[in-house]
Order: structure tokens, then C-alpha cells, then sequence
């Protein structure tokens, strides 16, 4: 039992310095990584490639700041108009402020977006009210066996209401529970198309409340599509509803009226580790995919047919000094926080490469040493040695700050 | 005789378990009586989203509240053992030293999971007036490595106090505030879900270190 | 019959020395006083056999058991008092009886009420606001109410005051006389110790100087003053002095020998003195005369 407590406290030790040494050790050494953002010219058909305050194209021509605005006409179309330098028209196409507003877009995807928290119950608004602004209901809805709107005036369910949207979601096919739940929680958007559902069996609807009643519509799949995540937009252009991520199956975008899954050139994207990236403008929209140290960018055009990719790739975090050095120090590190997880957990990341071998050895020693001169048989004390082996620097502080005194001298 | 052990435990703390129980009320009714007069003037439907989809949460008050009543509790339980060496005398006594520190241990921590179980079970009711049970779980999930943060505190302050030596007693103070802050890093809503499991475990085989220090007073370490 | 039996104890503190093979043990029934400097392993002893100290190597049985690894029965037999009367001092007396008693089952509350009958403390009182002395008395009082067969005492006089120290002896003596008790003990004030002990263990630094019954020892232990004619002339030590002390032509003679023996070893030295006599000596003094002044 009194054995067993001192593991238990060398354990923590273990763990607690596996999280703070390395910690420290980022926080004093960690250096700047590069980072580049795509986006693709229309002026001169090809990628612009932004990393710090260097401009380049994939020639290798680089530009200065002005050039580089003339370069995105669409981005920095005020900027544009303020210096008179906005063309009236590109490529034979006349451009209109109003234009270029309604088919810009943004959207960025992260890792962290599917391992996040998810909201208990959402709100569902009325989407035909009337009126022209939208206004937030007083009911929220859960999905379980059921869907469930709970009056927040009274903290109690609706049945009435419950029991009308569980029968039209039954009747187009939903099966309970739900499992994704993805829509615009806000009445700061342009109108409401409610929320993009998938059900226990995968399948994806869209549910929305028109004029009191429950409008469902079950989205036809080209094949059977295991979705991760979903993500309702506004966009302006109206043309699609939603961004829809699969594992391993592609990237879609929900098209708007039709109800068509349409698929994204982009292949092998992994919602795990992968971040997903779209600008969108009158002419083109600009998909880059990456990683820590990579990047792939596609420019597809109005029919989602590619113009031009690029891809880029530089030195990993364990392939810079800064990296080197740490897998050379320790064997692993445990993180609390990842940035591909809003979750508070316990990451723990082996080092690459066996430098670290030649660490845990020169602990082993130490170790010994420290044994030696406190008169301690080395028999005795073997577990703790093969500790230290194994865990090297965070083993070594563990056992000397949980000492073992069942030891024989 | 276990009668006896209890006894002096529980003159040791009584005044500590009274106070956590009072603090805890007060912070209670605290709580409730705010959200009371929030969803008054800015409506329920407001407060729930304010909770959903902004994370606010309603019970911050309670985040240091276990923490606190554990270090207390294991300060008023093993710290009058380490005046003068007193322990001997508790060592002295014919049960079994494992046994009888087991059971001390056991009676000090069981008094504080009671004490955290009337916070949880009166602030679960309390939320069932205002909210459902979607957001009730979610702030359950939200408290839990506070309140084991809180036990896990009490294991180990009573690891420290019963320690013999000063340098170790340093030694175990930083590792123990490495990883008591462990349970307290985020505040967002559920943002400790996937570990509270290994938490759990971690804090329940941090029950028996207490052995571990008083192992090394009864061999000599001084 | 044996209470404490001690075998071959070695002690380190990290590399420094306390004792080598010591060995000593206490019968039943008698009170043994530990006498010792400071620094000569008195406490390190009372550590080992309360079983808070684990001697580098030998052992010491209490009742035949390890005092690493008593059994609850045997520790229900042994009274400890800790140096300082240290008890628990967050109760009153109420609460430390009740406390103890369900420990106990032989637990007589008697002597406790008696003795504490003498002290003016309220019956709310805690321990922490008493004096020195009326702790003392407490702590006393516990031990007795257990009726253990061996009591262990470390150091009882310290923070004492001359009438509680007689009114403690006195009762702790007829107490043990009485009921047939064995007593460990030790004190800084060996006067104290001559109206308590039965047998005397006077320890030096690594080594015990004497073990017997402290008549024994008060009678053969001598000190002879002696006037040298020369003040320059020198005593070589040998095994029949065990400690000479000389200032001047004045010399402070220790010994188990008798007068006739030390005078004829002082003739076959060649030792010219003016004056011989022996001095009566008090506990205290024969502690000295054995340990010396340093």
C-alpha cells in the first residue's frame, strides 16, 4: 500500500513535470513559425502568396504593398476606389461595389471546430415572420429520442409544439437521435434556413420553422457520406447553405434551393488534423488546404472546375533548432491544451528521432550516482532506475522528489 | 475505538466543516438570487443563449470554493498532528498505524465529498428552477474538476503537513501546485469532459499518499 | 524476564555516528533511568523503541517484539509521554479522557480525576491555555488511567517547576511500586532521577559507561579529593581511575576502586599529597565524575 502511494506520487511527479518543463521549455525557445495566406489574382491568374510583408506569385515576381491591392482588386476594392485606381471592369466584366460585396466570402475551418463543446439546445427562429428583422424565440430545442422545445419563460416543454416537429421529422425520415446540429444560432443574419441536421443513421436534413410549422427537407447524398462537420454560413451570394466535412470523403458545400451536395476538389482532406480555408469573389474561389508546414491551394472558377494549384511545404517543428533541441532533451511531452482541440485533455506527443536516448541515459547515471552517495543498494531501487530509463529528465525529478525509503542501504 | 479516531477528527474540524457548509450556502443563494434578478430584466431566452452560445456561466463563484474548503479541511485535520511531533501519540495508539491513519483520512475526506454533495445536490435543485437539464449537466461538467480539484487538494495538503521534511515538503508543494492547477486551466463549459475521467482516477489514487509520508515519520526521516 | 530488551544497536544520522553495538536491557518491574549528555543518542533511543526510528542495524524488542513492528495488543501495554507532555492540546480534559478511553479497555479513570483534582483548571479548559505543569499533570494522568505495564518517559522534568516535579516523582514511584510497573525513563535533572530509579544506564558518546541497580552504583562509584605536595606532578590515567579532574595542586579522584587500592596506586606512582579524603557524592555528581565536565 505504502509502495503503491509512492508510485502513485512519482506518477503525478511524472506527469506534472512532462506538462511544465516542456511547457517552459516553448515558452523561453519556442521561435516564430512561418505561415503563408493564399489567394489567387484575377488580374494576373495566379496565386498571391502572402508571408509576412514579402508578396510573391508563384513566378518568384514579388510585389510592393500598392501593387499587391491592385493585384486583389475584390479584397481591397475600397482601398481601390479611394486612390482611383479601381478598374471599371476585368476581364470584360463590369464591376460593381454591390456586386463585388455579394459574392465575396470567407470561411476558415480548424481541427479545433470538431472537437469542441457543442451548445445542449438551440434556438430555433422563424424564418417567415413577416417582419424584417429577425427576432430570437423564447423556446430552445434538444434533439434526443425526440425533438424537445423547452419554453425558457416557464423551463418546460412544449409538447404541442415537440410533438408537431417530431412528427414531420419522423415523416421525412429522421431517424432519433440527432447527431450533428449545425446552424446560425443568431439573429444577425441576412434570413433564417434554420438547421443543417444529420440523424442517427447519417443522413442530413435541413429542419426550419416556417410560419409556425415544421419544414423538413431530407438532402439527397451521392453516396453515403460519414459527416464530421457541419457549418451553416450566410453567404451573400446565396449560393449555398452550408459547408459539409466528411472523413476522408471531401469537402461539400450544401448548394442553395437545389439541395445538392456539391463536392470541392479537394482531395484527401483530413477534418482531424487539417485546416480548410475559402475566399470567395466574383470571379474565382481560392481553397487552401494545410497543415503545421504545408499548404496546398486551388483556384476553382464559377463551375467549380480547377484553374490552378500551388502547393508549398518548409521545415516541421521538430526539424528547426527549436525542435531539434526538445526531442534531443526529452522523450515526450504531455500538453493540456492543443490548438486542434478546445478540450482540456492530456496530449501527450512522443519526440521523433532517439537523440533523446543519450538524455535518459546521462539520468540513468545521475540517478545511480545520487544512489551511491546516499548509500542505497542499485538492486533495490530498480523499478525507479527503469523509470528514469524510460522517462528520462521527469523520471529523474519524480523519484529524487518521491525518494524511496523501502530501499536497503 | 473507531468511535474514538472519529472523535478527535471531528473536533479537529468541526469548526472548518461549519464554515465550508456556511460559505457554500451563502455563495448558493448568491447565485440564485443574481440569475433571480438577471432573467428578470433580461429575460430568460437571453440568459440561456448568454449561457449556450457565449459561455457565460452563472456559477463562477463556486470555481475556488472546493479548493479551498479542501486545503482548510486538511490544514485544521493534519496540522495540530504536526505541532510538537503529535502524531506520535496518534502513532502510539494501539491500532494499526496504516489502519488508523486510512481511517483518519477516510473521515476527513468523507465529511468533505458530504460537504461538496450538499453544495452540488442544492445548487442541481436550485438550477432546475431557472434552466433544463441540458444546461444543468453541461454546468455539472463544468464544476466537476473544480470540486475534484478540491479533493485532490485535501490528499495532498495532508501529504505536505505529514511530511517530516521541510525540503520535501517544498518538493511536494510544487508538484502538488503543478497539479492541482491542472483542474483549474479553462472555465469554458464542458472543456474538461474528456479528461475528467482520468482525473477522477488520478484523485482517487492520490486517497492512499497520505500513507506515504507518514511511512516516512515513522521510519525516521527528520 | 525481560519488558525492553536492546540488541546491538547501530545508528547514523546520514554519515555521522550515535552509537556502535549497543546493547542494554530492562527487567520487569524496574525503573531504569537513561542518563546521558546532550547528543549521546538519549532521544535517538526513545525514538527507536517507540518505533519511529529505524536503527541502521540491531533491534529492540519490547515484550519480544520489534519496536519497528509493535502489535496494537503490546502498544495497548506501553505508556508513552512524550518530551514536553505534548498531548493533544485542541481538547479539554473531558474530551482527551473520552478520547483515549475508547482505546483502552482497561481504562481507570481514577488516578486521572485524582491527579487532575489537584490542578485549578475549568472543565472547558483547553490543554493549549494551561501551563507547563498542569499539562504535565494531564499527560500523567492519561498514562496512568491506561494502566500500561511499561511506561516510557522522555525527559517528564523539563518546563517543570520544583513542586510539580516532587509531586509527579512521588506519585509516579509509589505508583509503579504498587502495581508492579516497569519505567523508562529519562530526565535533564538527575537529582530527579535519584529518588525515582531502581537501575541507572549512563551513556557516553557512542558507548554505555554504566549499567546497574543505582545503589550499586552510588556505592562503588568513589570520588577521592586530593592535595598534591607538588602541584606539578602528573597522575597518568589508568584502569583504576576512571576520570581524573586537576587543577593546580587540587585533584578530583573518580573510581570504582577502593581507598586502599587507589592509595597504593598512587604510592606506585610516586604521588606525594598532602591531603586524602573521599567526598560523598550526589547522583548528579557521579554523572559528572563519569562523563566529565566537557
Amino acid at each position: 500500500m505504502i509502495k503503491f502511494s509512492r508510485y502513485t506520487l512519482v506518477f503525478i511527479g511524472i506527469i506534472v513535470a512532462s506538462i511544465s518543463i516542456p511547457s517552459l521549455y516553448w515558452t523561453i525557445f519556442e521561435k516564430v513559425p512561418k505561415s503563408v495566406q493564399v489567394y489567387y489574382s484575377c488580374t494576373i491568374d495566379d496565386f498571391v502568396l502572402v508571408d509576412g510583408q514579402n508578396r510573391v506569385d508563384t513566378k518568384g515576381n514579388s510585389y510592393t504593398n500598392d501593387e499587391y491591392e491592385r493585384l486583389l482588386p475584390f479584397l481591397f476594392f475600397r482601398q481601390l476606389i479611394a486612390d482611383g485606381e479601381m478598374p471599371d471592369s476585368i476581364k470584360g466584366v463590369l464591376v460593381e461595389p454591390s456586386a463585388i460585396g455579394r459574392a465575396s466570402s470567407f470561411f476558415r475551418y480548424i481541427p479545433r471546430k470538431i472537437h469542441a463543446p457543442q451548445p445542449a439546445l438551440y434556438p430555433m427562429l422563424e424564418s417567415q415572420s413577416g417582419k424584417v428583422n429577425l427576432t430570437m424565440p423564447d423556446d430552445y430545442f434538444r434533439i434526443n429520442k425526440r425533438i424537445e422545445f423547452i419554453d425558457s419563460k416557464t423551463n418546460k416543454i412544449n409538447e404541442e409544439k415537440s410533438s408537431l416537429f417530431t412528427a414531420a421529422m419522423a415523416d421525412k425520415g429522421f431517424v432519433f437521435p440527432a447527431a450533428i446540429i449545425a446552424g446560425i444560432p443568431s439573429n444577425r443574419k441576412s434570413c433564417d434556413e434554420g438547421y443543417f441536421i444529420t440523424d442517427d443513421q447519417g443522413s442530413l436534413f435541413q429542419v426550419k420553422m416556417v410560419k409556425g410549422q415544421p419544414f423538413v427537407v431530407k438532402v439527397d447524398m451521392p453516396e453515403k457520406l460519414d459527416i464530421v462537420y457541419i457549418e451553416a454560413v450566410d453567404v451573400r451570394s446565396k449560393e449555398f447553405y452550408c459547408y459539409v466535412f466528411t472523413r476522408n470523403q471531401g469537402v461539400y458545400l450544401l448548394m442553395e434551393d437545389v439541395y445538392e451536395l456539391q463536392r470541392l476538389p479537394v482531395d484527401g482532406f483530413d477534418p482531424e488534423t487539417m485546416t480548410f480555408r475559402m475566399n470567395s469573389d466574383l470571379f474565382n474561389k481560392c481553397i487552401t488546404v494545410g497543415g503545421d508546414n504545408w499548404y496546398k491551394a486551388i483556384a476553382i472558377d464559377d463551375m467549380y472546375d480547377v484553374v490552378a494549384t500551388t502547393e508549398d511545404k518548409w521545415e516541421g517543428l521538430y526539424e528547426r533548432t527549436d525542435g531539434k533541441v526538445f526531442a534531443a532533451l526529452f522523450p515526450f511531452e504531455i500538453r493540456t491544451n492543443i490548438d486542434d482541440s478546445a478540450f482540456v485533455n492530456f496530449y501527450f506527443k512522443l519526440s521523433p528521432g532517439f537523440w533523446w536516448v543519450i538524455v535518459n541515459v546521462i539520468s540513468v547515471f545521475a540517478f545511480i550516482f545520487v544512489l551511491r552517495k546516499r548509500g542505497w543498494e542499485i538492486k533495490s531501487n530498480i523499478i525507479d532506475v527503469i523509470v528514469v530509463a524510460l522517462t528520462g529528465i521527469f523520471g529523474l525529478i519524480a523519484v529524487l522528489f518521491f525518494p524511496n525509503k523501502f530501499a536497503k542501504r | 475505538m473507531f468511535k474514538a479516531i472519529i472523535y478527535k477528527e471531528w473536533i479537529k474540524i468541526r469548526l472548518v466543516v461549519y464554515a465550508s457548509l456556511v460559505l457554500g450556502l451563502l455563495a448558493l443563494i448568491n447565485i440564485f438570487l443574481n440569475v433571480r434578478h438577471d432573467i428578470l430584466f433580461v429575460d430568460a431566452a437571453n440568459y440561456w443563449y448568454a449561457f449556450l452560445f457565449r459561455g457565460v456561466i452563472y456559477f463562477g463563484i463556486l470555481k475556488f470554493l472546493p479548493f479551498i474548503m479542501g486545503g482548510g479541511i486538511a490544514i485544521a485535520q493534519y496540522f495540530p498532528e504536526t505541532v510538537s511531533k503529535r502524531i506520535k501519540l496518534t502513532f502510539h495508539l494501539p491500532y494499526r498505524e496504516n489502519t488508523l491513519l486510512i481511517r483518519m483520512h477516510a473521515f476527513g475526506a468523507g465529511m468533505l465529498a458530504a460537504i461538496y454533495a450538499v453544495i452540488i445536490l442544492l445548487f442541481i435543485g436550485g438550477s432546475a428552477i431557472f434552466f433544463p437539464s441540458g444546461i444543468i449537466i453541461d454546468s455539472l461538467l463544468t464544476l466537476a474538476p473544480w470540486f475534484l480539484g478540491g479533493l485532490a487538494t485535501y490528499f495532498l495538503v495532508a501529504l505536505i503537513l505529514m511530511e517530516p521534511m521541510w525540503l520535501y515538503r517544498a518538493f511536494y508543494a510544487i508538484v502538488s501546485a503543478g497539479f492541482v492547477t491542472l483542474f483549474y486551466k479553462i472555465d469554458s463549459i464542458g472543456g474538461y469532459k474528456h479528461l475528467l475521467a482520468f482525473l477522477a482516477l488520478l484523485t482517487l489514487l492520490l486517497s492512499c499518499v497520505v500513507l506515504f509520508s507518514g511511512y516516512r515519520f515513522r521510519k525516521g526521516e527528520m | 524476564m525481560y519488558a525492553i530488551e536492546c540488541k546491538n544497536l547501530t545508528h547514523y544520522y546520514g554519515s555521522k555516528l550515535i552509537y556502535q553495538n549497543l546493547s542494554f536491557n530492562v527487567e520487569e518491574g524496574k525503573i531504569l533511568g537513561l542518563l546521558g549528555k546532550n547528543g549521546t543518542g538519549k532521544s535517538t533511543t526513545i525514538n527507536i523503541l517507540n518505533g519511529f526510528l529505524q536503527p541502521t542495524q540491531g533491534e529492540c524488542l519490547i515484550y519480544g517484539e520489534n519496536t519497528q513492528n509493535i502489535s496494537p495488543a503490546t502498544k495497548r501495554r506501553i505508556g508513552f509521554l512524550i518530551e514536553g507532555h505534548i498531548q493533544y492540546s485542541f481538547m479539554n480534559i473531558h474530551q482527551i479522557e473520552k478520547f483515549y478511553s475508547g482505546f483502552y479497555p482497561n481504562w481507570n479513570n481514577k488516578p486521572y480525576w485524582e491527579l487532575l483534582s489537584k490542578l485549578k483548571v475549568t472543565p472547558t479548559q483547553k490543554l493549549s491555555t494551561m501551563s507547563c505543569g498542569q499539562r504535565s499533570q494531564v499527560a500523567l494522568g492519561l498514562i496512568l488511567a491506561q494502566d500500561p505495564d511499561l511506561l516510557i518517559l522522555d525527559d517528564f522534568s523539563m518546563g517543570l517547576d520544583p513542586g510539580y516535579r516532587r509531586l509527579f516523582i512521588d506519585y509516579l514511584r509509589e505508583y509503579a511500586k504498587a502495581e508492579n510497573k516497569t519505567i523508562f525513563t529519562t530526565s535533564h535533572i538527575i537529582q530527579d532521577m535519584e529518588r525515582l530509579i531502581d537501575d541507572v544506564l549512563i551513556m557516553d558518546y557512542g558507548k554505555i559507561l554504566a549499567q546497574q541497580p543505582i545503589d550499586t552504583f552510588m556505592n562503588r562509584f568513589k570520588q577521592f579529593n586530593i592535595k598534591l605536595t607538588y602541584p606539578d606532578q602528573e597522575i597518568l590515567a589508568d584502569r583504576i581511575a576512571v576520570n581524573i579532574e586537576k587543577v593546580k595542586d587540587k585533584i578530583e579522584f573518580y573510581t570504582y576502586a577502593t581507598e586502599e587500592e587507589v592509595k597504593g596506586f598512587l604510592n606506585s606512582q610516586g604521588i606525594v599529597y598532602e591531603s586524602f579524603e573521599e567526598k560523598k557524592m550526589s547522583l548528579e555528581d557521579a554523572f559528572i565524575g563519569l562523563t566529565r565536565k566537557y
